[in-house]
C-alpha cells in the first residue's frame, strides 16, 4: 500500500512515493510489510516522462517495477511499431494509453484467468510531450475486471499536488477534512448535492495548497517530501499497520533537465558497480 | 486463563475491534482540483508587504 504525490509548478513536476510493500491474508489482513519496493521509475531514461504506482506492487509473476523497465525497453525501440516512441512526437497521453495495453491487456489478462476481482492498481504517467513548455499528467487504473482509457489528471495549465493510495492523512492535512465528511453528513439526512457542496465549502475555506505554480522547483521537492513523510507518519503513530513507510522517493522532471532522482535506494552500492548506469 | 492472559487476550480484542479498513483508492481529483484553484487565484498575484513602500515580490 502506498502514498505517491505528484507536485505540479511551472518548472516542472515532482514524483515522490513511500516505499512500503504489504502482502495480506485471504482476510485482506496485513500479515508482513516490506520497506524496500520501488514505485517511482523513469520510462525512457533520461526523457521528461516518469511514472508512479499505486495498490498492487505486482502483476502475475513480475513487479511493476521489472514490468516498467520491460516497457521501456519497448519505448525506446525505434521498430517497435506497437510502443516504439518518437522523440519529437510523442504525447504524454500517448505515453499513458501504450502503458494501459502493456500492463493491462498484455500483462494483466494474460496473467490472470479470469482476472481477480479485488485486484487494484493505480499507474499514473507524469511528464512533458515532445516539444511542450509545461507537463502534464495522466492516469489509469486496473481494477477487478475494468481498465478504462487513460484519464487527464493535470492538463498542462493546471498545477499543485495530486495524491493517491492511502488518502486519509493527506486529506485531512490539505482538504481540511476526512474523505467520510461526505458520508457523516448524508446519515445526519443532508441530501447528496448539499453534503458536496459542504465538502466544497470546507475546501475552500480550509484547505491548504501549500504550493505555488511559480515556486522554485527545489521548494516543490520540499513539500511532496513533507507530504509523503506526513503520510508515513500518519500510518506509523495511528493504531493501524505501516503500510506507508521506507525511504522517500523522489524525482524531479523539468523541460531541460529531463527526469532527475533527488532521492532513491539501490539494493547495491553504486561505487562497487561501476559498469551499471544505475536505471 | 491467567490474570496477565486475561488481560492480553482484552487488549488484543479492543485492539482488532478498533481497527478499520484501509482504503486504497484514486485521488479525489475534484477535490484536489478544487483546491488548486486557490493557486490560481493567486497566480500572479505578487506576495506584498502591506505595511512597507517597498513591496517585496515573487521575482527571483
Amino acid at each position: 500500500m502506498t502514498i505517491v504525490v505528484s507536485m505540479k509548478v511551472t518548472d516542472g513536476i515532482v514524483l515522490a512515493a513511500d516505499s512500503a510493500a504489504s502482502f495480506f491474508d485471504s482476510h485482506a489482513t496485513p500479515v508482513k510489510i516490506y520497506n524496500n519496493a520501488n514505485k517511482v521509475f523513469n520510462l525512457v531514461k533520461v526523457w521528461p516522462i516518469g511514472a508512479m504506482v499505486y495498490g498492487s506492487g505486482g502483476i502475475g509473476t513480475a513487479s511493476v517495477e521489472t514490468l516498467t523497465k520491460d516497457l521501456r525497453l519497448r519505448f525506446r525501440d525505434q521498430n517497435d511499431a506497437d510502443y516504439g516512441l518518437n522523440r519529437n512526437a510523442y504525447t504524454i497521453q500517448e505515453v499513458a494509453i501504450k502503458a494501459r495495453k502493456f500492463f493491462f491487456e498484455e500483462t494483466y489478462l494474460h496473467a490472470f484467468n479470469p482476472p481477480p476481482t479485488d485486484f487494484f492498481m493505480g499507474y499514473r504517467v507524469c511528464g512533458y510531450s515532445a516539444g511542450t513548455a509545461l507537463p502534464e499528467i495522466w492516469e489509469f487504473l486496473i481494477a477487478g475486471l475494468r481498465c478504462d482509457p487513460p484519464y487527464l489528471i493535470q492538463a498542462q495549465n493546471d498545477f499543485g499536488a495530486r495524491w493517491a493510495g492511502e488518502n486519509e492523512a493527506l486529506d485531512r492535512l490539505l482538504l481540511g477534512g476526512s474523505s467520510i465528511l461526505h458520508n457523516v453528513l448524508t446519515d445526519r439526512g443532508i441530501d447528496a448535492p448539499t453534503a458536496r457542496a459542504i465538502y466544497s465549502d470546507l475546501i475552500n475555506k480550509a484547505g491548504a495548497p501549500l504550493a505555488l505554480p511559480a515556486m522554485p522547483i527545489q521548494d516543490a521537492i520540499d513539500v511532496a517530501r513533507f507530504l509523503v513523510e506526513t503520510a508515513g507518519k500518519f500510518a506509523r503513530y495511528g493504531l493501524r499497520p505501516e503500510t506507508i513507510g521506507g525511504p522517500t522517493e523522489i524525482a524531479a522532471i523539468t523541460k531541460h533537465e529531463g527526469f532527475k532522482w533527488v532521492a532513491r535506494k539501490h539494493y547495491y552500492a553504486a561505487d562497487l558497480n561501476r559498469e551499471s548506469d544505475h536505471d | 486463563m491467567t490474570e496477565k492472559n486475561h488481560v492480553q487476550s482484552q487488549s488484543k480484542a479492543s485492539y482488532t475491534l478498533g481497527l478499520r479498513e484501509i482504503p486504497v483508492r484514486a485521488g479525489n481529483y475534484e477535490a484536489q482540483r478544487l483546491l488548486s484553484q486557490q493557486l490560481d487565484r493567486q497566480k500572479g498575484a505578487p506576495i506584498s508587504d502591506k505595511n512597507s513602500a517597498s513591496k517585496t515580490k515573487t521575482r527571483a
